[in-house]
């Protein structure tokens, strides 16, 4: 796409250059030459070079987009111009593997990333599939490795809402996926400069352990566990809710689970569970995740998730001597483990790799599809 | 046109006053009806009024009381338009008018209700935004006009139970017997040549906005609650204080456009609050010398006579810190101070900064109960909620409907300057049909 036809597309020219993006971006309080304002600014001035790092400080929180009072879709304004900076064999892998590099320690696996150790666990505790986030929390916290945690709750419903807490019960009542985005970032950068935490565990989605690693990088000083989530995609909350309703009948405010597994969407509400196709709730997809390529959270200490493992286990990847430090404190203290399905991960990060590269293209106008 | 020489005023607040009174000065008879027990709007709620800093009040008290002793003007207050037929000269309009279980002729104000009531102090004051308390027998505020007591027949205990201790404590208080629970809504029917709406203003209160912590964060509040703070009348006597813990607040932030010029919320520019922000800075500093004011802004727009001069007043003479930034969002820290980050847009750093209050300057839009009333005259309203004009530059205070006129903020955001100066064109435009 044209940078001219992507200022229009994105609404761009609608900034009134208040900064209330930039203000909100949480890689930017760190990565200080990283501002939505000033990339948007120089678009309009005509300075903008899809080929500068900086367009890959962003993590696609959209939180700029979302707070932005002009209706400027930025997320897409910079994807734009990763899919320009593509046409001159720009992409992602330099700025992902400097990362893994600086962060990561293990063997390389070419669908997976690196790799310590995969194994499929279980957990007494209950959590999404093998309770093995929570536990990690609640395992970590108690021996002190950090001291603050930030997660996930439910509120309004099934709405998430990213906190931060030193209490073993908030990392309880975090269980159990919620299939949206939610701002753990925005909370991570509050509890290092307002709250001055120097040890933090995060759970993040992939998009979000990316901005995470750009962040520690800009400023070494804090200690994290960053524990990542595998995620296909996630769901806006506000189009999701009323499309499930419309779909399945049911109020998803209600749900005491959702969970997508092998192309179903399946919501378990007063003891029932309500299936429909994923490709069904297309249209409540965010935005960003179809420009995303990496199912597995690349660039986490410790990947978790259900794919490759039987029912009621968890995926757990290390990737990290920190991960394996965190993993450790399971082992001998009741974890189950049995084997991983390698290759139905591995299916499922092609898939994702493979719609990321398209989209991107198709956006760039590379491939007419 | 027709021998109907009066008119409905709806909206008692400085537009409406004025209509009013230009109207009743021509001799025509005019009936001005107000939602609220007292007439005054949000006028009577200021501290002082921009460019020139007078006492808000102070200006507005003698022109309340005209209108309610003028020979020309029926004002019904606590009470509401309920149906209008007829057309231009010839309107029949009914009037509600709300029990307030006060007989207005016989209450003097002398309060003594409002001191034995045995819920004194219990509910928020709705004057006072909420941060001062009143119980269910009130006086709506010091200068009320009609000063005459009311009942809040929700909250009432014998009202709303039917009890309230061996007797009623107002009534056994007041030595005028005026106290009247048997009172009913009654239905006033008027006929009048024409209508002018002014009804004026409500802010937005931005819960909503999560990130700006207004609800959750103590010493976050809103524009209309600083005017009742730094009011010498109002709930803290003038003294501006952290509302966590009481404490004198010396450090100020305004911020700007929250909920307005916002493409989600309300498009528009308020077009009062760069001065009013402005105007609060200066009243803070005129209070105590060591006062810090900090003012948010997206860009100024201060485009009135003088509003520029006065805006560069505030920096100089105030010391009235401009910061050019719109904040991304306000946590608060362990001292209950709320945190302001931020983007200084003039020099691209992101920064941090600690006040005692923050004072969101939130979008003002059509009050409440404006579309039902639009529905009831048969008028229509803008994209915004506004009332609609014929022709903005030909017929600007001629709505949709003939024979009914609007004037103030009910029409489009405006300061009350203009406010009045519409009020006295829609005077006149009412008075051509009438005469």
């Amino acid at each position: 796409m044209e940078i001219e036809e992507l200022i229009r597309e994105t609404k761009v020219y609608n900034c009134v250059e208040c900064g209330e993006c930039t203000a909100n971006c949480p890689v930017s309080w760190f990565e200080t030459d990283y501002s939505p304002r000033a990339i948007v600014k120089k678009a309009l001035e005509r300075l903008i070079d899809a080929r500068e790092e900086k367009i890959w400080s962003c993590m696609s929180c959209e939180i700029c987009s979302d707070r932005c009072p002009s209706a400027v879709d930025y997320p897409k304004f910079i994807w734009g111009l990763r899919a320009e900076a593509l046409k001159s064999g720009i992409g992602e892998e330099t700025y992902v593997s400097e990362l893994e590099q600086l962060f990561l320690d293990g063997e390389r696996d070419g669908d997976i990333g690196i790799v310590r150790e995969m194994t499929a666990g279980k957990m007494s505790i209950a959590g999404q599939d093998g309770g093995i986030v929570t536990s990690l929390l609640t395992a970590g916290m108690e021996k002190g490795l950090f001291e603050s945690a930030i997660v996930v709750h439910r509120a309004d419903g099934f709405k998430a809402k990213a906190i931060t807490t030193e209490d073993v019960e908030d990392i309880i009542k975090a269980k159990g996926s919620k299939y949206q985005f939610a701002p753990t970032v925005e909370r991570m950068v509050e509890a290092i400069l307002e709250g001055g935490k120097k040890r933090i565990a995060i759970v993040a989605l992939p998009c979000s352990i990316y901005g995470i690693r750009r962040i520690q990088k800009a400023y070494p000083g804090v200690e994290l566990y960053t524990i990542g989530l595998f995620c296909f995609e996630n769901f806006y909350y506000e189009v999701l809710k009323p499309l499930v309703s419309e779909l399945l009948g049911v109020d998803l405010g209600l749900a005491d689970k959702i969970d997508v597994k092998r192309g179903k969407f399946v919501v378990d509400v007063e003891g029932e569970s309500k299936v429909c196709g994923v490709g069904e709730i297309d249209k409540a997809v965010r935005a960003s995740c179809l420009f995303c390529t990496d199912f597995t959270a690349r660039l986490a200490d410790i990947s978790v998730g259900s794919v490759g493992s039987p029912d009621g286990f968890s995926t757990v990847i290390t990737r990290s001597k920190k991960g394996e430090e965190l993993f450790g404190l399971l082992k001998g203290d009741g974890l189950e483990t049995t084997s991983v399905d390698r290759d139905e991960i591995a299916k499922l990060v092609r898939l994702k790799r493979k719609r990321g590269k398209e989209e991107l293209e198709k956006l760039g106008g590379g491939v007419k599809k | 046109m027709t021998g109907n020489k009066s008119v409905v005023v709806i909206g008692g607040g400085v537009a409406g006053i004025q209509a009013a009174l230009d109207l009743a000065e021509q001799d025509f008879k005019v009936y001005l009806v107000e939602k609220n027990s007292s007439i005054g709007g949000r006028m009577a709620q200021l501290d002082k009024t921009f460019p020139t800093n007078d006492c808000s009040i102070c200006i507005l008290a003698p022109k309340m009381l005209e209108c309610f002793g003028h020979k020309n003007i029926t004002v019904l207050s606590y009470s509401e338009v309920g149906e209008v037929s007829g057309e231009k000269g010839d309107f029949t309009v009914k009037v509600r008018k709300k029990p307030r279980y006060v007989d207005e002729e016989k209450c003097t104000g002398c309060s003594a209700c409002e001191d034995a009531c045995l819920l004194k102090d219990r509910f928020p004051n709705e004057f006072d935004m909420g941060l001062g308390k009143r119980g269910a027998a009130y006086l709506p505020f010091a200068q009320a006009v009609p000063r005459v007591a009311v009942i809040d027949e929700k909250n009432c205990l014998f009202i709303t139970k039917g009890k309230c201790g061996k007797a009623p404590a107002c009534k056994e208080a007041c030595e005028r017997d005026a106290i009247d629970f048997d009172q009913k809504e009654e239905e006033v029917e008027l006929h009048v040549g024409a209508i002018i709406i002014a009804t004026g203003l409500d802010a937005y209160e931005p819960y909503e906005i999560e990130e700006y912590g207004y609800g959750r964060i103590e010493n976050v509040i809103t524009g209309l609650q600083y005017e009742r703070m730094i009011n010498a009348g109002g709930p803290t006597g003038g003294h501006l204080v952290r509302l966590s813990d009481g404490k004198p607040a010396k450090r100020l932030a305004f911020i700007l456009c929250v909920g307005s010029r916002d493409l989600k919320r309300y498009p528009y520019c308020s077009s009062v609050c760069c001065m009013y922000a402005t105007k609060s800075g200066m009243l803070a500093r005129e209070h105590e010398e060591d006062m810090e004011s900090f003012v948010f802004y997206t860009d100024i727009r201060a485009f009135g006579r003088g509003f520029h001069e006065y805006i560069e007043r505030g920096m100089e003479e105030y010391g009235i810190n401009f910061v050019r930034a719109k904040p991304g969002k306000i946590t608060e820290n362990a001292n209950k101070s709320p945190v302001i980050w931020y983007e200084d847009t003039l020099t691209g750093e992101l920064k941090r900064m600690e006040a005692d209050l923050v004072i969101l300057a939130t979008a003002l839009m059509p009050s409440k109960g404006v579309e039902e009333l639009a529905t009831t005259l048969g008028v229509e309203l803008d994209e915004y909620g506004f009332l609609k004009v014929r022709d903005s530059l030909y017929s600007p205070v001629d709505t949709t409907r003939e024979g009914v006129f609007v004037c103030g903020f009910a029409q489009s955001p405006k300061d009350i300057t203009d406010s009045v100066a519409q009020a006295s064109g829609a005077a006149g435009r009412a008075g051509e049909v009438i005469s």
